[in-house]
């Protein structure tokens, strides 16, 4: 390694130096590629906007949307012969579930 | 054998040399066929495509032909340093590094892909994939340099945009898509040939095994011929799915009938043989600039019979 190199510099190659036309060349280059990025970025916007747009967020049943409201489209249809007032639950039946008082059982142990 | 290839010039790439790379005149004809096969697709099914959506997928295969166009630059630049038509080439010239071609073309290739997803559905962004894998990988890095039928196979990557165009707007390729695919498809020997009986010399130098390399000007020019002639016949039959209409039927027709008979012309001359005459080379180079004229009108009349309302089906076929 010769005296007036610095460390490492015989190790890491120089940056090219560009003359005034390269640089101005250089900039071009970087302006398109900032354009065409740009670019990009607006067309995936535009098309997510659209498809957002176009999309029914309630039959999608968004993670956020766990309870819906929302009535179903159509009623299950009914087996043949099944008037609908015979699909309906009966009366006695609480559309709230029972909840049932636990019940422990204790297991004896087998006689010896 | 090739010639050891001279060392590019240094210069400093202009946008022009970066939009050449994309190889726009190729670009235009595929937009074109694509954006016939997505009319066809509405007229025929009567499904519609947001316009923004439709017009995003088009920019998408444009992009797509683009990314293919450098890959294939990027592979094919030693021989294109050979050959004097494709010497002015930006990667030839010293204009563009290698290295930044490649490194453009994968990137718009995903891009492309991502944005016909986006805009259509997968299977669109998939067959964009495929063809754009097809033209780079398949035609440009396998087929070319190994079998004189290399345009044949290798066509089919270029049939691919009516497919694409017509899956972008149904989400699925019905016959009468892959009937705009085999119009494409036979339409690309006659029209390559043309072009290589008159720079086969060219192709020699650069060791590509082209047809007239391989088997020689007349074998060649009897190929033209046959394949003209199952074009004619594959072009016929959009009238038999109702794809066609009468518009389609005289347009089609007619083109056919010239395009036979350039074909003929051109197989009953000596172009491509050593010693031609001018007359002869000139037959062939007529038929190259028509085959170009002939898929378009073809596609033409796709869009205008289908996007302007005038698609009259024959009845009784």
């Amino acid at each position: 390694m010769s005296d007036d190199l610095k460390p490492g510099e015989d190790v890491f190659p120089q940056p090219a130096q560009l003359d005034a036309e390269g640089r101005a060349a250089q900039k071009r280059r970087n302006m398109w590629l900032g354009l065409a990025l740009l670019g990009f970025v607006v067309l995936v916007g535009l098309t997510t906007v659209v498809r957002l747009s176009g999309s029914d967020t309630r039959k999608a049943e968004f993670y956020y949307n766990m309870k819906s409201t929302s009535a179903p489209d159509e009623a299950p249809a009914l087996p043949p012969g099944m008037a609908p007032d015979q699909a309906a639950p009966p009366p006695n039946l609480s559309e709230q579930p029972v909840v049932e008082e636990d019940v422990i059982i204790e297991e004896k142990a087998p006689e010896q | 054998m090739t010639d050891a290839p001279a060392t590019p010039q240094k210069r400093y790439g202009t946008a022009g040399d970066y939009v050449q790379l994309l190889k726009p005149r190729i670009m235009m004809l595929v937009v074109f066929t694509a954006v016939a096969g997505l009319v066809a697709a509405t007229g025929v099914t009567g499904l519609t495509m947001n316009p923004l959506m439709a017009a995003i997928a088009v920019l998408a295969v444009a992009l797509g032909s683009g990314a293919a166009g450098a890959i294939n630059m990027w592979y094919d630049s030693d021989i294109d340093l050979i050959m004097t038509r494709t010497s002015t080439r930006p990667i030839p010239s010293g204009a563009v590094p290698r290295e930044e071609a490649i490194a453009m073309g994968l990137i718009m290739s995903g891009v492309s892909v991502l944005l016909m997803w986006l805009a259509s559905n997968w299977l669109a962004a998939a067959l964009l994939a495929f063809s754009i894998f097809y033209y780079g990988v398949i035609y440009t890095m396998w087929l070319k340099r190994s079998t004189p039928q290399n345009i044949v196979i290798g066509g089919g990557a270029g049939a691919f945009p009516p497919v694409i165009g017509w899956a972008a707007v149904t989400g699925n390729v019905p016959l009468d898509a892959w009937i705009l695919f085999a119009i494409t498809f036979f339409w690309t020997p006659p029209h390559f040939w043309a072009l290589s009986l008159l720079a086969h010399s060219e192709y020699e130098k650069a060791g590509v095994p082209m047809l007239p390399v391989t088997h020689g000007a007349k074998a060649t020019r009897l190929q033209m011929l046959l394949y003209t002639i199952v074009l004619a016949g594959v072009s016929m039959t959009p009238l038999l799915t109702g794809l066609g209409g009468w518009i389609y039927a005289v347009v089609a027709g007619t083109l056919n009938l010239v395009f036979l008979y350039h074909a003929v012309r051109v197989w009953r001359s000596h172009a491509g043989d050593a010693g031609a005459p001018g007359t002869d080379q000139k037959m062939a180079r007529s038929m190259f600039l028509f085959s170009i004229l002939y898929l378009f009108l073809v596609f033409a009349a796709v869009i205008v019979e289908h996007a302007a309302g005038l698609h009259f089906p024959l009845k009784g076929l």
